[in-house]
């Protein structure tokens, strides 16, 4: 056996946008164990349940990450909807999966661009993030915001899509589209791409499910699991959603599946936009909640829970929140044992951390 | 070809056209109608009830009643827009462009123009004038009144009222009165439903008037002892101590 060493990846790195550390554990350059540590960015939201009422919580809970601020907000106002028996308006309903996918879109191409950036291809990551541009620009559109929306309340939301502004985003996306198809081929093609990704990082099946993986990570290594088929929140109990799998397991596979579910999304904005219905926005809301809820939905980066507890005042007594990155934590370390030094900052990316979530 | 160097296409097209960034600040940003950049308040129609200052989540806006005046932390303000849902004169908006940067955080302060004269006090009815229409309920930004039609009962729960006289104003019977405060000292009263009895008053208090018990679930006020400094109110974590002037 070789001599052991320990080499501290993180928190500052290159390639991570946040602050995670590993001590990986190595012989030659051959990763045998990878320890992870969290709590770098620990701010402590869930606690601020007792200090902002059930109503003004929104605007925290969609502050707990700058990616998917829109489905933690949308999460938290679900949660407390079923708590207190709302019955959320149709139109409110498809709006939030209409902007639910737009924040799928701009998460996967921010990723895309990561991607490209972590294996060198420079040109590739600004291709990918002015691709996201044009997605922020319609959040600033319709939301008002680029990062952190505030559409969301509890009973509904706030702002409308306009039919005109509904044709307008309709044929960006078909110009978009074309774009992308071109811009993708790259990422599934380009014989360098390929060297980097394919055969790196592999997750079996078994591996997958046992670790209790989510996402796109889960469903590259073959698992057909995704939440919005169940239809249980927003309007996707209304439009046609298929899981996008791979049976191939590696990191290849990751992008491959994420490269899907873009276009994937593109489509499911479109079914949302045939089929919205009229109607008001919001439903009144009454009273204070009292009981507590599981709600659960799928992220960019996979399934994330929100317990909400309420006691019947204008205060909650508990919101937690279980993040998909924090689920796929012991997946990535699986993906580490055996790979290669030089291909860690890849392997990390693939799970797509986003360590603000985790840490909340 | 394709296969071999699927990135040329995308390469050449860049070669050939325009960069896809401006220039800032050559070419200005312009922004769309809804972008959130900074809150705006109109002073005219203002009543200074305070649900701004209330719900703001990060407390970035001041109302003060007793000097006429409504401020924002602009460095504070995170322009979620709760407080321009929350207005019940509907004086605020939010409207593009950011506030400037500066090196020193400054309130920004608005006055409300002397011509007009504010009424703030206590609200009263006359029951022999009221009709039992609900209309001051529905309009009470703060569902301070009760009206019930069958049993023929008003009733206002003067710790949730704001004192805004939007219901004065809105009834169509003129049954609604507001009377001045009183001058002279304030004291606090607190909302036991909203209380924790963290006993945190109790600390801030500087004469020790009030006595928090946990275990019991008290919260008492030795009214002579009391000084009507506010601290009390202004370190409440929920909100629930109100220094009021009379007791209703």
């Amino acid at each position: 056996m070789a001599k052991q060493s320990i080499v501290p990846f993180g928190p500052q790195h290159p390639v991570l946008p946040e602050p995670i550390h590993l001590d990986l554990v190595l012989e030659d350059e051959t990763v045998v164990k990878a320890v992870p540590s969290i709590g770098y960015v620990h701010r402590g939201l869930e606690r601020l349940v007792e200090k902002k009422d059930y109503q003004e919580f929104v605007y925290v809970a969609e502050r707990i990450c700058g990616i998917c601020s829109f489905m933690h907000g949308m999460g938290y106002c679900e949660a407390v909807e079923h708590v207190m028996r709302i019955d959320v308006p149709e139109r409110a309903k498809y709006l939030r999966t209409i902007w639910c996918e737009m924040s799928r879109l701009h998460s996967h191409l921010l990723w895309l661009g990561l991607l490209a950036d972590a294996f060198g291809f420079e040109s590739l990551f600004m291709q990918s993030w002015r691709m996201r541009e044009k997605i922020l620009d319609m959040f600033e559109i319709s939301t008002g915001g680029r990062v952190i929306f505030s559409v969301n309340r509890i009973g509904g939301v706030l702002k409308d899509i306009p039919p005109d502004m509904m044709r307008d985003f309709l044929s960006r996306l078909s110009d978009m589209e074309k774009d992308l198809r071109r811009l993708t081929q790259t990422f599934l093609t380009d014989y360098t791409v390929n060297t980097r990704l394919r055969d790196v990082g592999f997750l079996t099946k078994e591996d997958a499910i046992s670790l209790g993986a989510v996402g796109p990570m889960l469903r590259a290594s073959g698992v057909a699991y995704d939440l919005r088929t169940t239809g249980n929140y927003a309007a996707y109990g209304n439009l046609d959603v298929q899981p996008v799998t791979s049976n191939i397991g590696d990191s290849y596979a990751r992008c491959q599946v994420r490269i899907g579910e873009l276009f994937q999304s593109m489509d499911l904005i479109r079914q949302a936009a045939g089929k919205i219905p009229e109607g008001p926005l919001a439903a009144p809301v009454k009273g204070n909640p009292n009981g507590e809820f599981f709600m659960r939905c799928e992220q960019p980066r996979g399934e994330a829970i929100y317990y909400v507890r309420a006691n019947g005042t204008k205060f909650l007594d508990r919101m937690r929140v279980r993040t998909p990155t924090f689920a796929n934590i012991p997946a990535m370390l699986q993906t580490l044992k055996g790979s290669q030094l030089a291909d860690v900052p890849l392997l990390i990316l693939t799970i797509d951390p986003c360590i603000s979530c985790t840490e909340r | 070809m394709a296969k071999l160097m699927p990135f040329a296409g995308t390469v050449l097209h860049n070669l050939l056209h325009k960069p896809v960034t401006t220039s800032y600040p050559d070419t200005p940003k312009e922004y769309p109608a809804r972008t959130r950049g900074h809150v705006e308040v109109d002073m005219e129609t203002c009543l200074l009830c305070g649900l701004c200052s209330r719900s703001c989540p990060p407390r970035a806006i001041n109302v003060d009643r007793d000097a006429h005046t409504w401020s924002i932390h602009r460095f504070d303000c995170v322009q979620c827009g709760y407080c321009v849902e929350k207005c019940p004169k509907k004086c605020l908006k939010i409207v593009p462009g950011y506030p400037v940067p500066g090196h020193e955080k400054k309130l920004d302060i608005y006055h409300k123009p002397e011509a007009i004269e504010m009424k703030m006090g206590n609200v009263t009815v006359d029951l022999s004038k009221c009709v039992y229409c609900t209309l001051c309920a529905k309009k009470c930004p703060n569902e301070a009144i009760t009206v019930d039609r069958a049993n023929k009962t008003w009733e206002i729960d003067h710790h949730k009222c704001l004192r805004c006289s939007l219901c004065v104003n809105n009834c169509p019977r003129h049954a609604l009165e507001i009377h001045e405060e009183p001058g002279g000292p304030k004291h606090p009263q607190a909302d036991l439903s909203q209380c924790v009895f963290c006993t945190l008053c109790a600390k801030k208090c500087p004469a020790s008037a009030i006595t928090v018990d946990r275990a019991n679930k008290t919260w008492t006020l030795n009214a002579g002892e009391c000084v009507s400094c506010g601290a009390c109110e202004a370190h409440c974590p929920k909100g629930c101590i109100r220094m009021l002037p009379t007791e209703p």
